[in-house]
């Protein structure tokens, strides 16, 4: 156990350290360049953004030593109390909160600017989340304990949602990563990749080629598992008839009987212990009703300019002018780098106002463009270094809960870095959220900042077990 | 251990996407040629193509409104160099206060980005500057369209456009920065028509300034989609004459076609030269025109509202024949003067007693009118004169007064028609009777509507009852949309008008519209006088010509003339001549024209001092 008399310093883990600061620095870096006018630009004034982006890594620096001044212990003691605070911004947000570019996510502080609350949200949620699973040891393969946790991560994500900030949201999902890694089982991530899967088909898919699809594979499955049964396959057929049927009487009261059918076979076929049959048929029927749902969910419930950024990303709609503009001028300026990029300063897409959202969503089209494909390989390195690094000490602590802590960290770093790139580059649809250390904005840099440092503090203390 | 499984599958996951992503990157940064590098010395530059408006012809295919080229000078501060500046300021006719301040805008903007150094400079003063365009690196012209119009008038209905507001800017999701848009008048209510759609250019250009051509062979490029011609209802001929007849008076004619509800004039006086409002004085001259105390943007002709007086009166009589209060027969006795309680109102001359409709019309006896008014409200049928002004006050809906006409025209008004409401507040519930509002009968009292209602008003009567909502798109046969072909029924039996009709027919052949009388048309119409309790009174005239296939149907308000016959009466009868006989003949009624050309009722020298 680490006495107080030894040196802090000596279980540092300066390897995260070094790659934080790195990243950090290129951030700056990118934000002066999008934001850079020709020789004399100012490097540190405060009304410009490199300036007060420059501000802000002052802050964080003095944050990140006032953190270490306490004990690992506090942040699981007072897990509770930060994240009941977390809440409570989000609250305070959605009535007082100022609404830029259509979402009520900013609360002005006064003399400090705009704070965004969501962002202190995710390092909350992971404190709690820690301490929840940490206390009950490896039993979160209990149902009970996993619906609870569930449910301390969909709170504030239900919250950001009324802002309606989807990206942010959508954040709070990659803490399945950390489920995962505490005993949930597989199959839900599975299932998890299957429904996205499924929901992307939905949209891009006529339903009866879904349908058929899926029928042919039920198929496939009863036939390899089962010996060859008529009756079995008579029903099958039947229930696949069925599918088809909703499909073309598409009214609700049909919907309605169709499925009570389809779901009455299965459960006959369930107890007659015909397996493979009644898997193949209830997975038809739940996929039937799943991309149904999907479907329905994303006319009705989805915002017109919602939809069409999904259907552009997906391919489905080709518009460079319109919704496509962002995505396009992004490439347009990432593909322009070439491999070895135009060089520091010289993006000219960048500079030229083509690029929406530079400093903050799209930050990654003037490093792309400057420093071409060695630059994004330098990027994503950094960022999956630092991400494998984070897990290896995670495991490496003696208490569930600064494992537990580490993991979240690892996922929600992880799911920003993935998707903010992706989207720039067309693998994801536009949703809006930073990519961390590098994109302007004083709340983001702060919270990852923030949720970096505590683990260091904890890892500090990692032969102690803090409950 | 299953743990370490589980975190080697994690770091695993992390180090696959991380794949992924430079999988993809290094497709679009190295694979990809369409996003190849592009030479350090070129610059993309990016124009914006914005479409040529559509166009505007009238009725018979005179073109009206078109475009003319200006364009803005565009510059992107870095990468001007070696600027010949004295050179440059005198091609442009600018002043060096002028290029420092423009400048430094500019700069502040960005040295990156391009923005206009200079807005709208005309085609002739472009031309000189253009063939020095080389000497200048950093500036580049960007081509867009000002309106121009062919006649000077009919500004009020053609409406201006400008470049969008922030408002329009946050609610609209085509707009941009620097769109021009429809403002007011058909511009504005056919503007999703007419603006087409903008496009985008990308050029290369090199350090000299020269275009090197399209980038990536225009792949990135949108073509800009002009507007669509349209055709107005509006004959440009009348529309100029009603204008001159008008000029140096405030009041306003309105021309019908009956059968289609097609607007053939819309004069408001008085006006403005449309082309004030087109290219980059548009904010001066607004504000010069706001201020005018004459109030030329206002547009009387939808906006105005007056009482129509003795014009109203056949109104009066069809729906008295109507409910059955009185016949064409009916008679009611004068005397030059009505005997109200201890009061005697007088009629506006002496005259033998009315023996019908028709002559009561043609006489315009007041207290013949007074009594079919307190008939009909006091008719035992309704029940008391609450139910009697409800059914009146329905009329005058049915009749487009005070309704809704669906004009396609924004800023329209309706006429103040007289509701029981009102009555109930001004006397309490049940203690007014017909004699209280009497003055209705003859078109007075609480009654103020627009020319365009007026002339919607002959419309109906031409039509023998019915009108069809007024509007100023002349569209293709078939494609007019239901609401300008819809028939709206007044709910007056067709015989009814006859006697209306004849009435009006012998107010120009034997009444008071004899001056407005013209050789072999058979005109009819009414004369009115609205009372201005601030001054003198306004000449008012209604006419619909042929009487028996009516091809125009028309109202004049001429503010302070006086009688009906003084300015009104002439002013609608030359226009129906020139309308009708696309000239005017004979030397009488070209020196009626004379003289409503010259006539004057706004004290000019005071009206020019006003102006500066």
């Amino acid at each position: 156990m680490r006495r107080s008399s030894d040196n802090v310093f000596k279980y540092v883990d300066w390897w995260t350290i070094l790659l934080y600061g790195l990243l950090v620095a290129i951030g700056w870096m990118a934000i002066f360049t999008a934001n850079y006018d020709g020789p004399g630009t100012p490097v540190f004034d405060i009304a410009t953004a490199q300036g007060r982006q420059f501000a802000w890594i002052i802050v964080c620096i003095v944050i990140a030593f006032v953190i270490q001044l306490f004990e690992g212990k506090f942040y699981a003691t007072y897990a509770l109390i930060f994240y009941a605070l977390a809440l409570m911004g989000l609250i305070v947000v959605l009535i007082f909160g100022q609404v830029i570019s259509g979402s009520q996510s900013w609360i002005e502080v006064g003399g400090l600017g705009k704070i965004q609350p969501s962002e202190f949200a995710k390092f909350a949620t992971a404190l709690l989340l820690a301490k929840y699973l940490g206390d009950r040891g490896q039993r979160t393969t209990v149902l009970k304990d996993q619906v609870t946790a569930g449910l301390f991560i969909l709170l504030p994500a239900a919250l950001i949602l009324m802002q309606p900030d989807t990206g942010s949201a959508l954040v709070f999902t990659s803490l399945i990563l950390v489920m995962y890694r505490e005993g949930l089982s597989p199959s839900l991530l599975i299932l998890l990749i299957v429904m996205v899967i499924l929901a992307v088909a939905a949209l891009m898919y006529d339903p009866y080629e879904i349908v058929g699809i899926l029928s042919v594979i039920g198929l496939l499955y009863v036939i390899v598992t089962s010996s060859f049964d008529r009756y079995q396959m008579l029903f099958y057929a039947i229930g696949v008839l069925l599918a088809f049927m909703i499909l073309t009487q598409l009214q609700s009261i049909q919907i309605l009987i169709g499925f009570g059918i389809l779901f009455v076979i299965s459960i006959v076929a369930f107890f007659a212990q015909r397996k493979p049959f009644a898997l193949a048929f209830s997975g038809l029927f739940a996929s039937v009703l799943y991309s149904q749902t999907v479907q329905y969910a994303f006319t009705k419930l989805l915002k017109g300019y919602q939809q069409e950024r999904i259907l552009v990303m997906l391919g489905q709609i080709e518009d460079t002018r319109g919704i496509g503009y962002n995505l396009h001028q992004s490439l347009l300026a990432i593909g322009s780098g070439g491999t070895w990029g135009k060089g520091f300063l010289n993006g000219i897409i960048n500079k030229g106002n083509f690029v929406p959202e530079l400093s903050t969503d799209f930050i990654f089209c003037s490093i792309g463009e400057e420093f071409g494909f060695m630059g994004s390989v330098v990027l994503v390195s950094l960022f999956v270094a630092l991400l494998v690094r984070i897990v290896q000490v995670a495991e490496r602590q003696n208490s569930n809960f600064s494992r537990i802590y580490g993991y979240s960290v690892a996922s929600i770093l992880f799911f920003h870095f993935f998707i903010n790139l992706s989207m720039t580059i067309g693998l994801a649809p536009i949703i809006g959220i930073p990519l961390p250390f590098i994109s302007y904005g004083g709340s983001s840099l702060l919270g990852f900042t923030i949720l970096i440092f505590i683990f260091i503090r904890l890892d500090i203390d990692r032969e102690e077990v803090i409950k | 251990m299953e743990n370490v499984e589980k975190k080697i599958i994690i770091q695993g996951i992390f180090i696959l996407a991380g794949l992924i992503l430079l999988g993809r990157l290094y497709a679009v940064q190295v694979n990809d040629p369409d996003y190849g590098t592009e030479a350090e010395s070129n610059v993309v530059r990016k124009v914006v193509v914005y479409p040529s408006r559509g166009l505007m012809f009238d009725r018979f295919g005179k073109l009206v409104v078109n475009n003319e080229p200006v364009f803005d000078l565009m510059v992107v501060p870095r990468q001007v160099s070696n600027l010949d500046t004295a050179k440059f300021c005198s091609l442009l006719g600018i002043d060096q206060e002028f290029f420092v301040e423009n400048t430094r805008r500019a700069r502040r903007f960005s040295s990156y980005k391009a923005s206009v150094f200079m807005p709208q400079i005309p085609l002739r003063l472009f031309t000189g500057f253009q063939e020095y365009m080389y000497q200048f690196p950093g500036f580049f012209p960007q081509i867009r369209t000002v309106r121009n119009y062919s006649r000077n008038c009919a500004s009020h209905l053609l409406g201006y456009i400008g470049e969008v507001n922030k408002t329009q800017l946050d609610t609209s999701d085509y707009y941009l920065m620097g769109d021009f848009i429809g403002i007011n008048g058909i511009e504005r209510t056919y503007e999703n028509a007419l603006r087409g759609k903008r496009g985008v250019k990308f050029t290369t250009v090199d350090v000299h300034n020269r275009e090197k051509g399209s980038y990536k062979d225009g792949a990135k490029d949108e073509p800009a989609i002009a507007g669509t011609d349209i055709q107005i209802s509006i004959d440009l001929l009348l529309q100029e004459y009603g204008e001159r007849l008008m000029q140096n008076k405030i009041g306003s004619a309105v021309a019908i076609e009956p059968a289609t509800g097609e607007i053939l004039a819309m004069v408001s006086s008085p006006g403005f030269d449309p082309q004030l409002l087109s290219g980059r004085d548009r904010s001066r001259n607004y504000r010069m025109l706001e201020i005018n105390k004459n109030k030329p943007l206002y547009n009387r002709a939808v906006q105005g509202q007056y009482p129509p007086g003795s014009t109203f009166k056949s109104f009066v009589a069809l729906i008295g024949m109507q409910e059955g209060v009185m016949s064409k027969y009916s008679s009611f006795h004068c005397g030059g003067s009505y005997r109200l309680g201890s009061r005697y109102l007088k009629c506006s001359h002496y005259h033998p007693d009315a023996p019908n409709v028709k002559v009561a019309i043609e006489q315009s006896c007041n207290p013949y009118f007074w009594q079919a008014f307190r008939k009909f409200i006091d008719a035992p049928k309704f029940g008391g004169p609450a139910n009697g002004l409800q059914a009146f006050h329905d009329y005058l809906i049915k009749f487009g007064f005070g309704a809704d006409l669906q004009v396609d025209l924004p800023g329209i008004k309706k006429g103040i028609i007289p509701t029981v409401d009102l009555y109930d507040r001004l006397y309490k519930a049940g203690r007014w009777k017909s004699s209280n509002i009497i003055s209705l009968g003859i078109g007075q009292g609480e009654l103020a509507v627009t020319p365009l209602e007026m002339a919607n008003f002959m419309a109906i009567i031409a039509n023998r009852g019915y009108y069809v909502a007024p509007h100023l798109l002349k569209y293709p046969p078939g494609t007019a949309p239901e609401k300008y072909v819809t028939r709206h029924h007044t709910g007056i039996d067709e015989v009814h008008f006859e006697s209306a009709v004849e009435g009006l027919r012998s107010v120009i052949t034997n009444g008071t519209g004899r001056r407005a009388a013209i050789e072999d048309i058979e005109v009819c119409g009414k004369t009115g006088t609205a009372q201005n309790p601030h001054g003198e009174d306004h000449s008012v005239f209604v006419a619909f010509a042929p009487m028996n296939d009516p091809k125009i149907a028309i109202a004049v308000i001429v503010e302070n003339g006086g009688y009906g016959s003084r300015y009104g009466g002439p002013i609608a009868s030359l226009m129906i001549e020139k309308y009708l006989k696309r000239e005017i003949r004979g030397k009488q009624r070209l020196a009626l024209e004379t003289k409503m050309f010259e006539a004057d009722l706004i004290n000019v020298p005071e009206e020019e001092e006003e102006q500066e």
